[in-house]
């Protein structure tokens, strides 16, 4: 029955591979943390971390899916800041103050996201499909593996450096679809604010 | 020969994260940079002229559905207030109505003109004109440039 509970699940199966008894982890351990999510997925990442046959970790129902649900509404809100962020301050382009705003908030929000999407394929590739949302989620790991190769979950110096380029180079991305329609356009702050007063006044 | 397998293999990653990078960074920076025509006709003509302040707005959302480009002039002395007057045959008002714009209250009328070209405005009877919206209080004039009478009814319901 305890086994049920275990976030991680250390039981050889017929066809596991080997188990690192210092990486072993029940969920009583981690309990106290857990209504703090982000202090249990540290505990998560350091126990994986620790790990030199990470890929023998299978986390158990229903707990992975809690982990997924979080990361999963996560990254779901950062991608969505992100369009959001560099819908709304692409008028603003031409001015750099807001240029500059946009460019590192947007950063901070993609890589959120990466960091975010990564684990998830993380969790998803290191658990064996059991079931139909299983196989599905799988579909995810081919093109996941691309991205976990960039952005490992591990957060060593390397991967955390390059998840931060992407980001940054993602940002820009963001603002060459969202200021795509408004090249041309040649405006101050100011004229702006004028332009939003007349149009309020035509309304009225 | 694992480890410079493996050596190997982190440089494959950093070079394509650099490659992607630089592709994503160098696509922004061309946009922003390349060199481009930049607003209307009509824009183009008052930005040359000193004592008015002309701004262009391409694709600005009125409302939820209409986007149009818009070409907004400030004068910014009195001078340039009689060019647009003139240019826009802004006719003078009753004493009545310029009492009530000095003490505060502001006047917003709209009109119809030929679109902007080689200078001047030239009627053409298959060209949509132009709406004028004229800001009497600050001396502004917005000019909303539709492209056809259906965008022109869209616009006109939205205000």
């Amino acid at each position: 029955m305890n086994n049920t509970n275990d976030i991680l699940d250390t039981q050889h199966s017929s066809n596991s591979r080997t188990v690192n008894d210092e990486s072993v982890c029940s969920f009583d351990d981690i309990q106290p943390f857990f209504d703090d999510q982000s202090r249990v997925i540290s505990k998560l990442l350091i126990t994986l971390g620790n790990d030199s046959s990470p890929k023998s970790k299978h986390i158990q129902h229903p707990r992975r899916y809690k982990f997924l649900r979080s990361w999963l509404i996560s990254s779901i809100i950062s991608v969505s800041f992100a369009v959001f962020w560099g819908a709304t301050l692409s008028n603003y382009v031409y001015d750099t103050a807001f240029l500059i705003l946009s460019l590192c908030i947007e950063a901070a929000f993609v890589y959120i996201s990466i960091k975010s999407i990564a684990m998830v394929i993380y969790i998803i590739r290191h658990n064996p499909a059991t079931s139909s949302l299983d196989r599905m989620l799988d579909c995810l790991d081919v093109t996941g593996s691309r991205l976990l190769v960039l952005t490992n979950p591990y957060s060593d110096s390397d991967s955390m450096l390059r998840t931060i380029l992407l980001s940054i180079a993602a940002s820009f991305a963001f603002l060459i679809v969202f200021n795509a329609p408004y090249t041309g356009t040649v405006h101050d702050t100011e004229s702006k604010w004028q332009l939003m007063y007349i149009i309020d006044n035509l309304n009225t | 020969m694992m480890r410079r397998g493996k050596h190997t293999y982190n440089l494959f990653i950093w070079l394509l994260t650099i490659f992607a990078c630089v592709v994503l960074a160098g696509g922004t920076l061309g946009v922003v940079l390349w060199p481009r025509t930049q607003g209307s006709e009509i824009y183009q003509h008052y930005a040359k002229i000193s004592n008015v302040k002309a701004s262009f707005f391409k694709s600005y959302q009125v409302g939820d559905s209409v986007f149009i480009d818009v070409t907004m002039l400030e004068s910014t002395d009195s001078a340039g207030w009689e060019t647009l007057k003139n240019d826009f045959g802004i006719k003078p008002l009753d004493d009545i109505i310029n009492q009530a714009i000095n003490n505060g209250e502001d006047l917003i009328s709209i009109k119809t003109m030929p679109k902007f070209h080689d200078g001047r405005f030239a009627h053409d009877s298959n060209e949509v004109k132009d709406v004028v919206a004229v800001s009497r209080k600050f001396h502004l004039v917005s000019v909303f440039h539709v492209k056809n009478n259906e965008e022109k009814m869209r616009f006109y319901s939205t205000t």
